[in-house]
């Protein structure tokens, strides 16, 4: 014999088939059936690529190739199948511990970085190596940037080189800061057109605790000057490349506790976004009419593309160093991985929260839904929803 | 009646009201006041033929310390011989609990965790779902993922096993029907003793036909602490089904008391009962109760009488971490240009340490970048911050050279940015890590009075134990007695250490560093830790490198995490198959840890964020040029030696203050 009983017995089934409760509950039965995912949610970690010792922990910016992502490994450049997360190729560009590039740019089937000592090209689909250049000054602070004929690089002594993508050859340079009597930096280049977008730091002390952005708008074929946008005070300035949208050139001004837009064609600011503390160290990203930016006060933003008005921001819990779209899904690296709603900046998924190890260091590479970073202690493709 | 007598009464009215008005006007009462839940089985591996109990349960607690001496109430600046936890620490489960195809208990535990003392909660990767089967626990984080068992050293089981080892033969076989589903509430009454019992129900109380409570009393529970206990139940055609538990906790040591109120809620049960199996079962644990392997509730011993466990925690030289840096050599570099002239550095220790606490962080960077000079200075440092600037600035005079960056930590950055305002030639940046620029609430507690009571709390977690190794928890008291203490009062006021007077809010020495004009870029740097089980992570930080996987800050933290776990089903599973003594250990324990970490919040950083010691917003570097703030970060010991620490200095380096990337 047996009896039974409870609560909900000879009474009205709920309106819901499910409660939250037993959604969740039962959600977590059906997690735990495939447990080498790891997570839930609408970002999957596709695959981890172990890293150890000084490969681990790059702070740049990766880039993208055809199927596969290349990335500083400590000395290595690498490039993962970022389907599969297997390496394709590494080309050792350091005899110390790191290359130290800001970035990897690619163009024209090659890809190339401005490390701690010389600027390298390699073929993007072996790993060749093509040549080595040596500036007068270090690159490495510089987020560079290429075309099929010439990769365009920044020093610490404020100067621009363009140098033959086939060669190294120095097509021409110039000092962006000559009068400067202060240190300065280049520290990134955008390129559109027939135009190329430096953004520069100049200290206005010596020790830079005064220190102001500079954007200067050069041609791409001689590095002449078209306009200059001075930052507005003594505590503002850049650390990367700005991004473009339309006639806009976008600019994070990380001490300047904003980002701001200026006509591209002009130099005229266009709008400018105070952020609640810091502001970002990355140029905005765009789709559509909408940017994304994150903040180094915390704060994720996202604002119209031609006003600057808000649509909304939100806090994460940490400074945040990149921002990428991928899918439908935004992602932030605060040394934990957040996964925000694009339209309304809800926090949908936290990843690789340092528990066992793995946080994200370094930025986002994406192409379409499928992203990629650098961590403490790995390297992770990850599958957005699309 | 004596006065003990009238009071004992109305604490059992009160405990009865809390009972019976807890459940409402019928056992179907549902959360909210919404609709009835309709409760279903999920869990595939309990047999839907065999007993089972599907439910809702809600367990509160609250509680007041007091103290032999007055400690500051942070928030208000006024001193108060108590605190009290200003709302219950609730945390909801759901529970499936019942029998495997093979007759052997399994429970599936999920919950919402945790409610109350973290702020940061969401980022805490604490165990979501539990589940027992065959005896063994395994816990799930709330993405769906298997939490590995800790593996401290000297601790070869299971996460929480030892403490489930507690129920004997019950651990497989309980009954339920014996707990949260019984046929008469007289037999529960007046139960046969079994051995090690405390409790003993001796009284029913009728609130209705379909409403009762019984109620334990007696000066054994009183003289070991525990107060008046009552359970509630409904009627549900033949059974009586547990609704509440509801127990008072008393405990008072060398000026010290501690009293709790917990309350365990059941709702929403919807049940089976297959009287055949129970029958056999009961009979099997008639006559095999199984050997009580665990904590020993008649005996009291204290963690000073178990001392030389310590040792085993401590890290050997090299032992603790990679030790950073190890380049590979050889390569195929492009030959480069000889680097800028080498950044000079300075890392400047803060309070209670010395130079070598940077050494890691020195290993790590100077690979990575130009260095020049590099001095890690060991200064007097307990001494006045005004003394130790003086003697930096000393130091870094003798080398003759200028252009310093200063990266200093914790009061560290305190007298680094004293020294750069004083001698703007010699220094050129300052870096601030866990620095309490405007001071720390911890500095305005008594050391001694801190020390006291967190050691008096950890007692209260040892209660039972005999050996470090019995379960987690006391493995957890142990070790916050023994070296969480000692490594969280550093910054607490001790009138041997001068340094202190500059570390409290609103001192002279940083209000006029905080008005004095600065020049040069500044960094600071936030760690921001879960706020859970933040002082195990700080003795862990204090003895390890935060990411060694056995005996650093994060596994420390791991480890509370599992024992309040362990503890928590401990509980349940006490109240499932009435096993009483089982449930007030349970209970007791996770008032204890609960009460531990509300009790240090309070301290150091009541609303605000925290690395165990420098609240949040101290940690914020007056119009710095940056403030890079890391979530889930490491403790305050553990940030010189912190990967997460690395990569904002790294940051710094390269984007603020321009130091030469090494070729």
């Amino acid at each position: 014999m047996r009896e039974s009983g409870g609560a909900s017995k000879d009474r009205p089934m709920p309106r819901h088939g499910v409660t939250p409760v037993l959604g969740l509950f039962l959600l977590a039965l059906l997690v735990s059936c495939d447990l080498s995912s790891g997570n839930t949610g609408p970002v999957q970690i596709a695959w981890r690529y172990p890293l150890s010792g000084s490969e681990a922990g790059w702070i740049g910016i990766p880039a993208v190739s055809g199927n596969l992502v290349i990335a500083e490994m400590g000395p290595w450049l690498r490039a993962l199948d970022l389907s599969t997360g297997h390496l394709v190729w590494q080309t050792r560009l350091s005899s110390g511990l790191h290359i130290g590039a800001r970035n990897v740019a690619i163009a024209g089937g090659r890809a190339f970085v401005a490390g701690a000592d010389s600027v390298y090209a390699v073929d993007a689909t072996s790993g060749q190596r093509l040549w080595a250049f040596l500036p007068d000054a270090q690159g490495a602070l510089c987020q560079i940037t290429a075309d099929s004929t010439t990769v365009y690089v920044g020093t610490r002594s404020h100067r621009v080189y363009a140098l033959s993508a086939d060669s190294g050859q120095v097509r021409w340079s110039v000092d962006i800061g000559p009068a400067w009597t202060n240190p300065g930096v280049v520290n990134g280049i955008a390129e559109a057109g027939d135009t190329l977008y430096v953004t520069g730091l100049e200290y206005l002390n010596p020790s830079g605790g005064f220190r102001t952005a500079q954007v200067i708008a050069m041609t791409r074929v001689s590095g002449s000057e078209l306009w200059r946008y001075n930052g507005p005070d003594s505590a503002n300035g850049t650390n990367n490349a700005a991004s473009l949208s339309g006639d806009l050139l976008l600019v994070a001004d990380i001490y300047g506790h904003s980002f701001f837009a200026v006509n591209r064609f002009t130099g005229m600011q266009a709008w400018r976004v105070p952020t609640s503390g810091l502001g970002p160290i990355q140029a905005p990203v765009v789709s559509g009419t909408t940017l994304f930016v994150g903040g180094e006060d915390n704060f994720a933003y996202s604002n119209n593309v031609q006003t600057g008005s808000a649509r909304w921001k939100v806090d994460v819990g940490g400074s945040i160093d990149y921002v990428a779209l991928c899918g439908r899904v935004l992602l932030a690296n605060d040394l934990e991985l957040r996964v925000l709603d694009t339209a309304r900046g809800a926090d949908l998924q936290t990843l690789l929260t340092g528990v066992g190890e793995d946080y994200p260091t370094s930025a986002f590479a994406v192409r379409g839904a499928q992203a990629f970073v650098v961590g403490n202690a790995g390297a992770y493709g990850l599958s957005c929803p699309s | 009646m004596t006065l003990r007598g009238i009071a004992s009464s109305i604490a059992i009215a009160g405990l009865v009201v809390a009972c019976t008005s807890d459940s409402g006007t019928g056992p179907t009462t549902a959360r909210s006041g919404g609709p009835v839940e309709h409760q279903q089985l999920q869990d595939p591996n309990i047999n839907p033929n065999d007993t089972y109990v599907v439910l809702d349960a809600a367990s509160t607690n609250t509680g007041t310390i007091t103290y032999d001496t007055q400690t500051v109430n942070p928030t208000t600046g006024q001193s108060v011989t108590s605190v009290t936890m200003p709302s219950p620490l609730a945390s909801e489960f759901h529970v499936e609990i019942g029998y495997d195809v093979n007759g052997i208990l399994r429970a599936d535990v999920t919950g919402t965790w945790p409610i109350g003392t973290d702020s940061t909660s969401v980022s805490v990767p604490d165990a979501y779902r539990v589940v027992l089967s065959n005896g063994q626990l395994t816990e799930y984080n709330a993405a769906g993922a298997v939490l590995a068992p800790s593996t401290l050293p000297s601790d070869s089981e299971p996460a929480g096993s030892s403490f489930l080892n507690q129920l004997g033969n019950q651990l497989l076989h309980g009954v339920l029907t014996n707990g949260v589903l019984v046929d008469s509430l007289q037999a529960v009454a007046a139960p046969p003793s079994p051995s090690g019992s405390l409790i003993t129900f001796s009284r029913i109380l009728t609130t209705d036909a379909n409403h009762r409570s019984i109620v334990a009393t007696g000066p054994g529970l009183v003289g070991r602490g525990w107060g008046n206990k009552v359970k509630g139940y409904h009627r549900d055609g033949s059974k009586w089904v547990l609704d509440s538990i509801a127990g008072d906790y008393n405990s008072a040591s060398n000026g010290f008391s501690l009293h709790t109120h917990q309350v365990l809620r059941l709702k929403n049960v919807q049940w089976n009962v297959n009287p055949a199996m129970d029958s056999s079962r009961n009979a099997f644990l008639a006559a095999n109760p199984g050997p009580h392997i665990g904590r020993d509730t008649t005996s009291q011993t204290s963690l000073g009488n178990v001392r030389g466990i310590l040792e085993r925690q401590q890290c050997a030289p090299g032992q603790c971490g990679d030790g950073g840096g190890g380049g590979t050599g050889g390569g195929t570099g492009g030959g480069g240009t000889p680097p800028p002239p080498g950044q000079n550095i300075v890392f400047q220790h803060g309070l209670f340490n010395a130079g070598g606490v940077w050494s890691r962080m020195d290993g790590w960077l100077a690979p990575e970048f130009s260095f020049g000079t590099t001095l890690l200075p060991s200064l007097s440092a307990t001494a006045r911050a005004q003394t130790q600037t003086d003697q930096l600035i000393s130091d870094v005079a003798a080398t003759g050279q200028t252009h310093f960056l200063i990266v200093g930590h914790s009061m560290g950055g305190l007298i680094a940015r004293r020294a750069a305002q004083e001698r703007p030639d010699l220094f050129s940046g300052v870096l601030t890590v866990g620095t309490p620029h405007v001071g720390a609430f911890l500095a305005l507690q008594s050391k001694a009075v801190i020390a006291n009571i967190l050691t008096y709390l950890a007692n209260e977690l040892w209660y039972g134990c005999t050996s470090y190794n019995e379960d987690p928890g006391c493995a957890v008291a142990y070790f916050v007695a023994s070296v969480g203490v000692s490594a969280a009062v550093e910054f607490a006021a001790n009138a041997l250490v001068p340094a202190n007077i500059d570390l409290q809010p609103g001192s002279a020495f940083t209000t006029a560093l905080n008005t004095a004009t600065e020049t040069f870029p500044r960094v600071g740097i936030e760690s921001y830790s879960p706020k859970r089980w933040v002082l195990a992570r700080l003795g862990g930080d204090s003895q390890c490198f935060p990411e060694n996987p056995t005996c650093g800050g994060r596994a420390w933290a791991k480890y509370a995490n599992d024992a309040y776990w362990g503890a928590r089903l401990l509980q349940i599973l006490g109240a499932m198959v009435g096993n009483e003594t089982i449930y007030d250990v349970g209970t007791r324990i996770v008032d204890v840890m609960d009460y531990i970490d509300y009790q240090w919040d309070w301290w150091t950083a009541p609303g605000d964020q925290t690395d165990g010691v420098v609240q949040g917003r101290s940690q914020v570097y007056p119009r710095a040029t940056a403030n890079l703030s890391i979530p889930g970060g490491d403790s305050h010991d553990g940030e010189p030696n912190s990967d997460k620490t690395r990569t904002k200095i790294e940051q710094a380096f390269d984007q603020v203050f321009l130091v030469p990337r090494l070729n």
